[in-house]
């Protein structure tokens, strides 16, 4: 069964990679008569490419480490020491889930996301394997719980529950200008290939048709403009359905459990102690809706720098949720007792200044017309209330053992740090701050950097000095 | 009378302030180094520009007209007239402060920063040395941290001896 996991996975990530080139081939005629035996070498290899790779993929465990020993020709040997696992995560693909297979990844703190996939492990083994990695080998013997399947989690009450009515609700509240334009994005990448096709059909239409649609394509403006406000929202509510169907979050003694997916069931388990940055984000429906997203992080690696944190994404979370899951990870955090840093009003002025720049290419494109002044008006009145609304969305807030940074207005964004889990702490001011006495701050968490930006220079220079005396009188880990 | 208002958590007089610290300079020769490649630069690019501008006035005399010129040499001369001033003033605001607990560095005119990298975060260190610095007897610190690529934090310009001690001070630092 494993042989036959691994061919499967490799030919989905051929067909996956390779498929806009197959398709425009397969319209050709000429390579089109022989299909039958491309198709069959390309089998045919894939086989020999999955037998090679099952049969000298072996793994042990020692005291300290898993050692993976993997390759034929070219032999590799990857030794993952457990104290560097930030996560181990169990998923079950449609496919797996026919042949009663399970997959694991090892995220560790050294790789930009999944350093090891094992695509194809026994049920036991699975969870033997995660039990062992996650540091809790005593529960090996007891760990019968399964991904969807879970008797043990079914007992317990979840601490978040996606039912029908509220998945629905996170699918409408989606950034739907983004999906619908992926959505557009993938329509065209598909119907590339088949240029041909509706090339025919386009050249068959009567030119009555033609002659139509050259004149009257302005009348099908609003149509493809509701057209596409439908196909988004549409999107947005399939792709949250496919993505957090069945979601369940739990938090088990010192680790935080996610379980999510249709066609692909996914298992996260992150421990707590190693989670590094707590980050919520929220349009203003999604806030009607008493809603929020968190975004859990663990350690970004090193090679990858930036964007790939691991981690991961709890939607449609309410507020005392939310408490709850920061009660559990950072237990020290105490906001009843803040000090607030509030941004100069510079930064308002700037904001307004940035957002009256589009009012230049306007300019040039309509000049300075009734219209244009109208327009530039609007804009202009519209935009000091969004650029005042958006400055009074920044501040941050600490109680001493963490940080709490805010922003935005229609999209929120609000991010948790501790103190002593800082790598590295900076100052920055330029030559217009340095007058007015303003300046930012950096703190650069293994998660990620977050700023607090234009404060006073005297609370920016305590900001520095505190961070510093934080992480430098820490006594333990951080990681 | 009534005090004045105060809403203070963050409890900081008693701290030592790394804003308000004695920097400790860079070697004077760096700044020599710099500037040679701030008029090395200019050079080339002045002799580049000048070189299309002769070809344009050989090879298509009809259409050539010296007023082309005068975009591109004012871009040049802000551009490195920038450059020039923040070597000017900048490079006194180059420096690093070793403490007992960190290290820090900080830098530029325009815009300037300062970073603190406590010693008990340091993944691993690094002295770097290009063959120019070689010949310079200058070299680079590189400290990582976890979280990001790269250095996160690098001392350009440091004496070869100074660059070993203070690595070798981070290393014990980081062992005690």
């Amino acid at each position: 069964m494993g042989l036959v996991s691994v061919f499967i996975k490799n030919l989905y990530v051929l067909a996956r990679s390779f498929w806009p080139l197959a398709a425009g081939l397969a319209l050709s005629s000429d390579v089109f008569q022989y299909a039958s035996w491309i198709g069959m070498g390309v089998l045919g290899l894939n086989g020999v490419a999955a037998f090679i790779e099952y049969r000298f993929f072996k793994f042990h465990v020692t005291h300290d480490a898993l050692v993976v020993d993997s390759g034929w020709i070219q032999k590799e040997r990857l030794v993952i020491p457990f104290e560097r696992i930030q996560a181990v995560h169990l998923h079950q693909s449609a496919w797996q889930q026919m042949i009663g297979l399970y997959g694991l990844k090892v995220d560790t703190a050294g790789s930009g996301g999944s350093e090891l996939e094992f695509s194809a492990l026994k049920e036991e083994d699975a969870l033997g394997l995660r039990a062992l990695l996650s540091g809790r080998a005593e529960v090996i013997a007891s760990a019968n719980d399964a991904v969807g399947s879970d008797e043990s989690l079914d007992e317990i009450k979840p601490l978040i529950e996606l039912n029908a009515r509220k998945l629905f609700k996170v699918g409408l509240t989606q950034n739907h200008l983004r999906n619908g334009l992926i959505a557009i994005g993938a329509f065209f990448t598909v119907m590339e290939p088949l240029e041909r096709w509706w090339g025919t059909w386009l050249d068959s239409l009567p030119e009555w048709m033609v002659l139509l649609l050259a004149f009257a394509w302005v009348l099908l403006i609003v149509p493809a403009v509701i057209l596409f406000v439908l196909l988004a929202v549409l999107v947005s509510v399939v792709s949250a359905w496919i993505q957090y169907f069945r979601l369940r979050v739990d938090i088990q003694g010192q680790e935080l459990s996610l379980q999510s997916g249709l066609f692909r069931r996914n298992e996260f388990r992150i421990p707590l102690s190693k989670v590094q940055l707590l980050e919520w984000k929220s349009t203003w429906l999604r806030r009607k809706l008493s809603l929020e997203t968190l975004q859990i992080h663990q350690a970004k690696a090193q090679a990858e720098g930036g964007s790939k944190a691991l981690g991961l994404t709890i939607p449609g979370l309410e507020k005392e949720q939310s408490e709850r899951i920061v009660a559990a990870i950072f237990p020290k955090w105490n906001p009843t007792r803040m000090e607030a840093f509030q941004p100069d009003v510079y930064l308002r002025y700037r904001l307004f200044a940035i957002a009256l720049i589009p009012l230049i290419p306007l300019a040039i494109a309509f000049g300075l017309t009734a219209f244009y002044w109208i327009l530039a008006l609007t804009w202009v009145t519209f935009r000091w209330f969004t650029t005042q609304r958006k400055f009074n969305g920044y501040r941050a807030s600490t109680d001493g053992h963490g940080v709490l940074i805010e922003s935005g207005w229609w999209f929120k964004r609000r991010t948790l740090l501790q103190w002593h889990q800082l790598q590295r702490v900076s100052f920055h001011q330029n030559r217009v701050h340095e007058p007015r006495g303003l300046a930012h701050v950096t703190l650069h968490s293994a998660a990620g950097s977050r700023s607090i930006r234009f404060i006073q220079v005297e609370d920016a220079k305590r900001l520095v000095d505190y961070a510093a005396y934080r992480m430098e009188s820490h006594q333990g880990g951080w990681m | 009378m009534i005090e004045e208002f105060e809403n203070r958590v963050l409890q900081t007089e008693q701290l030592p302030h790394v804003l308000e610290e004695e920097f400790e300079k860079l070697p004077r020769r760096y700044r020599n180094i710099r500037w040679a490649t701030c008029a090395l630069v200019a050079l080339g690019s002045l002799m580049l520009f000048a070189g299309l501008m002769m070809a344009w006035s050989i090879f298509q005399p009809e259409a050539f007209e010296l007023n082309f010129a005068t975009g591109p040499a004012i871009l040049w001369l802000v551009f490195f007239g920038t450059w020039g001033l923040s070597e000017w003033f900048g490079f006194d605001r180059r420096g690093y402060l070793l403490r007992d607990r960190d290290l820090s560095y900080r830098s530029g005119w325009l815009f300037h920063s300062l970073t603190v990298v406590p010693f008990n975060r340091i993944q691993h260190s690094e002295v770097a040395q290009g063959p120019v610095a070689k010949r310079f007897r200058i070299c680079t610190l590189k400290l990582y941290t976890a979280g990001s690529s790269g250095a996160n934090l690098q001392i350009t310009g440091l004496d070869e001896e100074t660059a070993n001690q203070m690595r070798q001070i981070i290393d014990e630092r980081n062992e005690r």
